[in-house]
């Protein structure tokens, strides 16, 4: 059936970049659907559980006062895990640094979704758009089942599995160092048992990052966070790692529970979620082509993902490369013009914009990260050293000839020396 | 032929999940969706309207949060959709409920027909159609796993014992059960349509309906399925007996 209706814009993929871009056009008027396979909004989206929030102060008015926040972060943790212990960096900040809170990505997502709607946006789950009408080589709308749609512009946010983009030519497959897995439970415990165990006040979180052991001492870690009465806990592994390492991406979060550190922190809870999916991971390098003729290339589909080993970001880049297209579609719709030439404004604002800027200080992250001495040479030194240092025996022990006999044939004192040195460089 | 149509917009109880130590589901936020029997009156209804013409109107109440049910009720066809949303009916009984809904129903006026579904995906208490035929002074049809109307509706009733012809005089109200149709599925464009299509919204104080609830719900929980769970240690040979014990107890209850 053909519609008689052209819209301003399609966006495909109801995810953050998605409702960034809807919510922005919209905004301003313009006439733009989101259509999302899901059969809700935010039922197809995961990730670890804390989103930084200054581009949505920025752009939602109210953002604070309205938003689904469960906790705001204000401790910061990072663990080295050995097979059965932990070493335990802490940052306890105060809670007037409001800038990352954790929540479900669903329910933000849905309220995204509401404020795209509240703002004249059509947003439609439970569409799945198998194809892009191109004609010549310029996009002009989706093909849904039976069904055709058409627009000046298409975004294309379908997230880390960007199949419409491949299709137009903007992008191939990602390589196995390019993407890594992520597995996720959630575990239910009441709030006050929360609050205690963490050393949090009412309506603060805690965000725990780990290295080591969480990964199988593989590329990757695994991250704790605590909402409002759950706790999410999970593993992010490389995919190139997973494979040679042979690891279970089941068996993996499932160790991680068990590890004598996480199981007391989750103790007594019931786990209600399990989830998995797929993280860009490349950075900077893995950024495609991100225009073409009545085409933009948004958020996880772009590889708009930071990964520094300890955190994940991709939430709040995901929504501002949304936003940042948008801003582009008004341009173009002023002149008139859809071709890539007027589109390739997208780009350079995106690299004036926070997105750049952050993916090109991290550009040497995904090749520090490729040293699995971080995953495991560092994190097991580290654990034993200070147990051996902790543990009173017959004569104290000095911490230096500890590290150099620790040290003896797993890495010289020059590499350690040199490592160090491109993590504060880089990280 | 005016038809009107009961919707509710119940939890999408597949969705749910209940907290494994009480066993009480965690509604906060739950997904929903349109009730399963009431989505298959509203196709039957449409169908109706396709054969022999007419107005398909549909009535919902529920909590705030229900009312993306009239985008699914029009994406669907229905002609008008009415719908009536307060925080205070998140304890609603069925007697509330019908109610309210059978006032509305009397609001709106002019029909030949109400449908509903038998019972709602969620509350399930199957008492709501017929108390509505009870205020509005209806015939009352239960169960229906196929309607034909001219002048008057003759429906086939699934009583579990049996299936009966029933034949009543216009207007009435008849329940549908699951079997009765398979409900179509909106296209993209019938979606687009009536994302924009106004609907009215009543609220309660243009009824004068008492809301407190004649019933009171003690507890809602998951069922409890009785494992046995029975560990036997394997690495130990002296087990091995157990291990026969635990395959003679499969083989007599046929699991093996
Ligand atoms: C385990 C894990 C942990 C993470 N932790 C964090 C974190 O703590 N903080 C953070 O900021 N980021 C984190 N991230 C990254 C973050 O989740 C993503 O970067 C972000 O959600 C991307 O948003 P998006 O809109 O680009 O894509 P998505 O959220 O993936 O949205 C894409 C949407 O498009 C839909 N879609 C796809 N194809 C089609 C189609 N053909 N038709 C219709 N719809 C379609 C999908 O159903 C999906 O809803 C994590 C990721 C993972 C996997």
């Amino acid at each position: 059936m053909e519609m008689e209706e052209k819209f301003d814009a399609i966006i495909v993929g109801a995810g953050a970049s998605g409702l960034g871009a809807a919510y922005s056009l919209a905004k301003s008027g313009f006439n733009v659907v989101v259509l999302e396979r899901g059969q809700r909004i935010g039922a197809k989206n995961v990730y670890g559980g804390r989103i930084y929030s200054h581009v949505f102060e920025k752009e939602i008015p109210g953002f604070k006062e309205d938003a689904p926040v469960e906790r705001w972060v204000t401790g910061e943790r990072l663990t080295f895990l050995d097979d059965s212990s932990a070493a335990t960096l802490e940052l306890s900040s105060d809670f007037s640094s409001e800038n990352s809170f954790i929540t479900t990505l669903s329910k933000f997502n849905e309220w995204l979704g509401k404020k795209v709607e509240e703002t004249g946006g059509l947003v439609i789950s439970g569409i799945k758009v198998d194809d892009l009408i191109i004609e010549g080589s310029t996009v002009k709308g989706i093909v849904a089942g039976e069904e055709r749609l058409f627009a000046d512009v298409v975004i294309d946010a379908e997230g880390v599995n960007p199949i419409l983009a491949k299709k137009a030519g903007l992008r191939g497959d990602w390589n196995p160092h390019e993407v890594a897995v992520g597995v996720k439970e959630v575990i239910k415990l009441p709030e006050s048992v929360i609050e205690d165990r963490f050393n949090l006040n009412h309506g603060e979180g805690a965000a725990n990052l780990f290295l080591g052991y969480a990964s199988r001492y593989g590329f990757g870690g695994g991250f704790l966070y605590t909402a409002k009465d759950t706790i999410s806990i999970g593993v992010v592994v490389r995919v190139d790692s997973a494979i040679a390492n042979r690891i279970s991406v089941y068996d993996i979060v499932e160790d991680f529970r068990l590890h004598p550190y996480i199981s007391k922190l989750i103790k007594d809870g019931s786990p209600i979620e399990y989830s998995a999916h797929l993280v860009p991971e490349a950075g900077i390098h893995g950024v495609p082509k991100l225009y073409g003729n009545g085409i933009l290339l948004t958020g996880d589909a772009a590889g708009f993902v930071l990964n520094r080993g300890f955190t994940v970001r991709g939430v709040d880049f995901a929504f501002l490369s949304g936003v940042i297209a948008a801003e582009t579609i008004r341009k173009a719709h002023e002149e008139g013009d859809f071709s890539a030439s007027t589109l390739s404004h997208y780009e350079q604002r995106l690299k004036e914009s926070v997105v750049f800027r952050e993916l090109e200080n991290f550009r040497k992250v995904p090749n520090l990260l490729s040293n699995l001495r971080f995953f495991e040479t560092y994190p097991k030194l580290l654990c034993e050293i200070l147990k051996d240092a902790y543990t009173v025996g017959e004569d104290s022990k000095k911490i230096y000839p500890l590290l150099k006999n620790k040290m003896r044939d797993r890495v010289s004192m020059i590499t350690l020396i040199r490592d160090i040195i491109s993590v504060v460089r880089n990280l | 032929m005016d038809i009107i149509v009961c919707v509710k917009q119940s939890y999408d109880v597949q969705q749910i999940k209940f907290d494994p130590k009480t066993g009480e589901p965690m509604l906060a936020g739950a997904p929903r969706k349109m009730s399963d029997m009431d989505r298959r009156a509203l196709e039957e209804a449409l169908r109706i309207r396709e054969k022999v013409g007419g107005v398909v109107k549909t009535v919902s109440i529920g909590t705030p949060d229900s009312r993306d049910v009239v985008k699914e009720i029009y994406a669907m066809g229905a002609d008008e959709a009415y719908i009536l949303t307060d925080l205070k009916l998140e304890k609603a009984d069925p007697d509330v409920t019908a109610r309210l809904l059978s006032e509305m129903i009397k609001k709106i006026g002019n029909y030949d027909l109400i449908l509903s579904g038998a019972a709602s995906t969620d509350g399930y208490s199957w008492q709501v159609p017929a108390k509505v035929a009870a205020h509005l002074n209806l015939p009352f049809l239960p169960n229906a796993i196929s309607i034909n109307v001219n002048d008057a509706v003759m429906v086939d009733c699934d009583l579990g014992d049996a299936i009966y012809d029933y034949k009543a005089p216009l207007p009435c109200m008849v329940s549908v059960s699951l079997e009765i149709n398979e409900p179509r599925i909106p296209t993209l464009s019938a979606i687009l349509k009536a994302s924009r299509k106004p609907f009215t919204e009543f609220h309660i104080k243009d009824f004068e309906v008492d809301l407190s609830p004649e019933l009171e719900v003690i507890s809602t929980a998951m069922p409890k399925v009785a494992r046995k769970n029975f560990i036997v240690d394997a690495s130990d040979a002296s087990k091995l007996d157990e291990v026969r014990k635990i395959v003679d107890e499969l083989r007599k209850e046929n699991v093996i």
